[in-house]
């Protein structure tokens, strides 16, 4: 029989105390071999500090976190080899060269000597910054010293990345790029945990979304499960050329279909059920006789769901 | 109020800020317990000479006190924000150079002067107390006040033009040095040289011959109400063009210029830097971070900056000249003298640049976030303190020698010209102890001072409270014991005779090397809870702060 796949990260109970303040409680998250995993939360929900405890600077005050199997605490130096971890500031030498940064960092994850130059020069590649190689990090542009926090968190091919805020004071240019890289590394079979407030990116993005609030996970799971939960009912918008009264006779006869009405000439069609198909509603028309003309779906977007499903509270 | 609007939020902010009465309240029972321990162990001279020496005693204190403050107060307050980048906001507004330079001024001088003001009402116990007079009273607080300014003008002056912190520092320990102990020195170097005293003109520059000229003695005496109020005036002047100066320089250096360029520049190559073979040795330093990538990053920058170089040259000339007057003349004994404390200045001078970079590294990481990152990262943390400790002791190797040579240079003058220095056989042994006892100690001092500041500057939340905080703990105690030694000789509470002076610097080796070996240890200790314990506590205590202090904290403008 065979064993079930280990996820890339796994919580049980994972507690943080600062004091009597609890920056993260009882989470318990799972993000699988794979995922382009989106963490989200409003500022001081307790995102960083979950990335940070996985990254094993921080020791939980409660509770357990696995990395592909091994105990943050227990097995820190085994994790630390597998991840890459990324924060919200770029912790860089300004008066070191590119290529002697990463360099550095290279020797500190022991890569040999003489693999370093080699693979120093493919992550500059990867993250589009060979050109900038021999010039200082404080000459660098925000976006650049981005890519090379990223190209840092590559230097050692870890299977995780945890990127905290990795987009945030970008331009759009850089943004889309460093969206492009990210896409890019899931193709290439890397996990990545991304904590983000650009809520829009993150949906076209990320398979998977967790949702923190004050510490405590309110939702983890696939994108579209957390739209159907949060949608009342789906809702449709349809434009038929022919009679409208006749067509809208015909969606109120069907049980799939909860509720319709006519806003700015159009047929508003709210769906009985999120397992439902919009196309229903164009097979209903059709095959009533009605000439449709256009049909398109209500997509709830992340950041609507965020807001429904967030109180805003932070601690 | 739209005048000095900075200078106004400070002023709110000093106020609400808990620090600011911890502060004087400290300075006041500090003063008061160094005071009621003086009064305790005098019982040989009368009360109106005791009053005399105890003023004399807090004074130099309160002195010492204000001539260095500008080192830990203002010396990287402006250097800290270019570097930060945060200036650049302020200069996006109307406020002008004066507005942030004030505003800066306020903001981390008011604890000192609210400090001063505390120690006062101790100074004038023997004022009441009878010996002291009224005049002489207030001219010396007058020098203290004057001599504050100065040290906070000079900080501000060096912080304008400077980026980094350790150079901040340093250039306005050696602004300090010329001011007040260059003038005179000079002055007893053409005594001795050419048997004149040069005009009083060439140390009213000095804020200790200011005081010395305060005392009722020096006053009273030919020129002294003169060579007092010129020395106060020039003090003052000093100070407030060093503002004014402060005030045009910075709106011109805040910006970054393009990287790999010099001086006001950004970013620096520490190869453009050039290398720093003499003081500090670097032959046994790593070329790649291969090896051992902390050793390696610990020993990439330049171990001595060029204001670091040219402040110990300075004593050390200052010392090689005394040294050779000593060894020359045939009545060397002044020079003698010249030169013991010359060679003190050195080796105190020597171990604040060893504390200095003891901190510099982790402190700089710590406050980048670069620390984290290298914590997430397999380097154990045994390893990255162990090739911190390594690159600290090879980047100290040079100026222990030159220190050690300094000691040797003294043995060399006690053994050769005895005669010439009036000194007995005993003399002499006394002094080989003092010198050969010192040696010891400055090993023991350089060790501790590198373990201490480690740990400092993971404590520490800036970089010269960690300096401050490495060399309390680990110079207070010997620095302590001479200001009791030289206050109990200055009574004559202490009348010793050729014994019990060799039992006495034994003793205060002992309670130096004991000071080291328990400073040592607590920092080992406090090592041992882990790097990350340090970096993940300081930042969550910061993240307070912030929230305490709001907004402007990110730009840095408290203190």
């Amino acid at each position: 029989m065979n064993e079930p796949p280990i996820p890339a990260v796994q919580t049980f109970g994972l507690t943080r105390m600062y004091g009597s303040i609890a920056a993260v409680y009882k989470l318990e998250l799972t993000v699988n071999k794979g995922d382009l995993f989106g963490f989200i939360g409003s500022n001081g929900a307790g995102k960083t500090t979950t990335l940070r405890i996985l990254a094993t600077f921080l020791a939980p005050s409660a509770g357990t976190a696995k990395i592909l199997g091994r105990d943050v605490v227990l097995e820190a130096g085994a994790v630390r080899h597998v991840i890459g971890y990324m924060p919200d500031f770029f912790g860089v030498y300004k008066d070191m060269e590119v290529t002697e940064y990463l360099d550095f960092f290279g020797a500190c994850y022991k890569i040999p000597t003489a693999q370093r130059e080699k693979t120093v020069n493919d992550v500059l590649e990867l993250v589009g910054l060979t050109e900038k190689k021999g010039s200082l990090i404080g000459a660098l542009s925000r976006g650049m010293q981005q890519r090379l926090g990223l190209a840092r968190v590559l230097i050692h091919d870890p299977q995780l990345l945890l990127l905290d805020e990795p987009a945030s004071g970008l331009d759009p240019r850089a943004r889309i790029e460093m969206m492009a890289i990210l896409q890019e590394l899931q193709r290439l079979g890397k996990t990545i945990i991304i904590s983000s407030h650009i809520l829009s990116e993150l949906q076209t993005l990320c398979n998977r979304v967790a949702i923190i609030e004050k510490g405590r996970l309110i939702y983890s799971g696939a994108v579209q499960g957390v739209r159907d939960q949060v949608s009342q009912g789906r809702v449709v918008w349809a434009r038929v050329s022919s009679d409208q009264t006749q067509a809208i006779d015909l969606l109120k006869a069907r049980k799939e279909i909860a509720e319709v009405a006519v806003a700015d000439g159009e047929i508003k069609v709210t769906l009985a059920g999120p397992e439902i198909e919009h196309s229903t509603v164009a097979d209903i028309l059709v095959h009533g006789g009605a000439k449709l003309m256009e049909l398109r779906e209500d997509e709830v977007g992340l950041e609507e769901v965020f807001m429904r499903v967030t109180r805003g509270d932070t601690q | 109020m739209t005048f000095l609007p900075i200078v106004e939020r400070e002023l709110r902010v000093a106020a609400r800020r808990p620090g600011t009465y911890r502060t004087r309240w400290f300075a006041a029972m500090g003063m008061m317990a160094v005071w009621l321990l003086l009064f305790a162990v005098n019982r040989r001279v009368s009360a109106a000479e005791l009053n005399k020496t105890l003023f004399m005693a807090l004074g130099i204190l309160a002195l010492g006190g204000c001539l260095f403050a500008g080192i830990f107060l203002t010396a990287d307050c402006l250097s800290e924000e270019k570097r930060e980048g945060t200036i650049g906001l302020l200069f996006l507004t109307d406020l002008r150079g004066y507005d942030v330079v004030l505003g800066k001024l306020v903001a981390t001088s008011v604890h000192s002067v609210y400090g001063l003001l505390a120690m006062l009402p101790v100074l004038a116990l023997p004022l009441m107390m009878g010996g002291v007079t009224v005049g002489e009273f207030w001219r010396v607080v007058l020098v203290l006040v004057a001599t504050l300014f100065l040290s906070l003008s000079m900080g501000m002056f060096v912080s304008a033009g400077v980026r980094d912190a350790r150079q901040a520092m340093v250039g306005t320990l050696l602004g300090l040095v010329v001011m007040a102990g260059l003038p005179p020195a000079v002055r007893w170097l053409g005594f001795i040289l050419f048997h004149i005293w040069p005009a009083g003109v060439v140390v009213w520059p000095s804020s200790a011959c200011a005081f010395a000229a305060a005392l009722d003695a020096a006053y009273r005496g030919y020129n002294g109400a003169y060579d007092f109020w010129m020395s106060l005036l020039m003090a003052s002047w000093v100070s407030l063009g060093l503002l004014v100066a402060a005030a045009v320089r910075l709106p011109r250096a805040w910006q970054e210029k393009a990287a790999g360029t010099h001086g006001g520049g950004a970013t620096v190559r520490p190869s453009d830097q050039g290398a720093a073979p003499g003081l500090h040795g670097r032959s046994r330093l790593p070329q790649s971070p291969g090896a051992g990538p902390y050793l390696w990053l610990a020993s990439r920058t330049r171990s001595s900056d060029p204001l670091a170089r040219l402040l110990l040259g300075l004593i050390l000339v200052l010392w090689l000249c005394f040294l050779a007057a000593a060894l020359v003349l045939d009545d060397g004994k002044s020079a003698f003298v010249l030169c013991l404390f010359t060679a003190y200045a050195v080796h105190q001078v020597g171990k604040y640049l060893v504390a200095l970079e003891a901190t510099r590294q982790l402190s700089e990481d710590r406050r980048s976030g670069a620390l984290e990152l290298l914590l997430v990262t397999p380097l154990p943390e045994a390893q990255i303190l162990s090739d911190q400790k390594q690159a600290l002791s090879t980047r100290s190797r040079g100026l222990q020698r030159v220190l050690l040579l300094v000691n040797a240079g003294m043995c060399l003058a006690v053994l050769a010209r005895p005669k010439q220095l009036s000194m007995s056989p005993t003399d002499q042994a006394i002094f080989l102890e003092i010198f050969l006892g010192g040696t010891l100690v400055l090993l023991l001092d350089f060790k501790a001072l590198q373990t201490v500041g480690t740990w400092m500057a993971l404590r520490a939340r800036r970089h010269h409270r960690a300096v401050l905080g490495t060399l309390g703990r680990v110079m207070l105690v010997p620095w302590a014991g001479v200001f009791m030694l030289v206050f109990l000789v200055m009574t004559r509470t202490f009348q010793p005779s050729e014994m019990k002076l060799a039992v006495t610097f034994g003793l205060w080796f002992m309670a130096g090397t004991v000071t080291d070996l328990v400073s040592s240890a607590q920092a080992r200790a406090g090592l041992k809870r882990g790097l990350r314990f340090w970096v993940a506590g300081s930042e969550t205590a910061e993240q307070q702060t912030l929230h305490a202090h709001g907004p402007w904290a990110s730009v840095g403008l408290n203190a």
